[in-house]
């Protein structure tokens, strides 16, 4: 402690000098409680920002990997026109994809494609 | 019951047990609240307002708060910044010059709930003159004796720079006692 301090502390000590009238604390809660709006917003608690954050990472992952299936279907359908029963099977296979990736991203498919076509 | 600060947490998450939460908080923090408040804004009435206006804020903005600091510092700093806010507004209507800052001293000891004598009601008066800041570091410091690394995390500012404050005021408030005697 320094020099002026120890003037203060021994000049004025640390005294509350302040009250509050009888039975304040006593009846502030119930006060307080008894303006206390209804709620309007929900708290997102840790877990479940996190749980919505990374919902939407697996979204635009999964956008982003059946945009490279698309390119790679055109891609094929551009190359392998005089083969079209492979151009058949990959159809197949990428439409089998697109739905494991809906499912793993666990939405539903309509809102998917949706999401998907608004984009291409 | 004893007060947990994991298991209110828990219970504020929860919309069906979140008033009943609040309500515990209200009840563990207010009077150490008040306190902080009361020193920084000096009347009874005036903290009381203050006060009620923290647990609105902190009600209305539960979900700003991240759980990742303690509860008891987020509430203090919505504390500290309302005390503070206050003050600005007040200042906004009247200029405090230095005869109002003497007449400080006088409504504190017209005050029904002000029990200090004359040289309280002066020391008062020296830390209303202070600096916004400089006051609330003066005022935690002293009276409620935190520690630097408590106060640093409230007004998130550097010990550093809090010692030196602390050290002004301390300072200020001598030199306003030795001007005025």
């Amino acid at each position: 402690m320094t020099k002026e301090e120890n003037i203060l502390e021994q000049q004025f000590g640390k005294e509350n000098p302040f009250r509050v009238p009888e039975g304040y604390f006593d009846s502030f809660a119930d006060m307080l409680m008894s303006q206390l709006p209804e709620q309007k917003l929900q708290v997102v608690g840790m877990r479940r920002s996190r749980f919505l954050w990374m919902s939407r990472v697996a979204m635009v992952a999964a956008a982003c990997l059946v945009s490279a299936f698309f390119t790679v279907v055109f891609w094929l359908n551009d190359s392998d026109r005089q083969h079209p029963h492979a151009v058949a099977t990959s159809s197949v296979s990428y439409s089998n994809d697109v739905d494991e990736m809906a499912d793993y991203t666990m939405m539903d498919n309509q809102d998917f494609y949706a999401y998907v076509s608004a984009d291409f | 019951m004893a007060f947990n600060e994991q298991d209110i947490i828990r219970q504020l998450e929860n919309p069906e047990t979140r008033r009943q939460a609040f309500s515990i908080l209200v009840r563990q923090y207010s009077e150490q609240l008040y306190w902080k408040i009361r020193r920084i804004v000096l009347t009874h009435e005036d903290a009381n307002d203050v006060l009620q206006e923290v647990f609105l804020k902190a009600w209305n903005n539960l979900e700003s708060f991240q759980y990742k600091s303690k509860i008891s510092t987020w509430l203090y700093r919505i504390a500290i910044n309302e005390a503070l806010d206050f003050l600005r507004r007040q200042r906004k209507v009247s200029e405090v010059s230095a005869d109002d800052a003497v007449s400080v001293a006088n409504n504190l000891l017209a005050d029904e709930f002000f029990d200090g004598d004359e040289v309280q009601a002066r020391l008062q008066e020296a830390i209303s003159m202070l600096p916004e800041v400089q006051r609330t570091v003066f005022t935690l410091r002293y009276y409620d004796e935190m520690k630097y690394s408590e106060i640093s995390k409230l007004l998130d500012t550097s010990e550093g720079a809090l010692k030196a404050s602390y050290h002004l005021a301390v300072k200020k408030i001598i030199d306003f006692f030795h001007g005025h005697d």
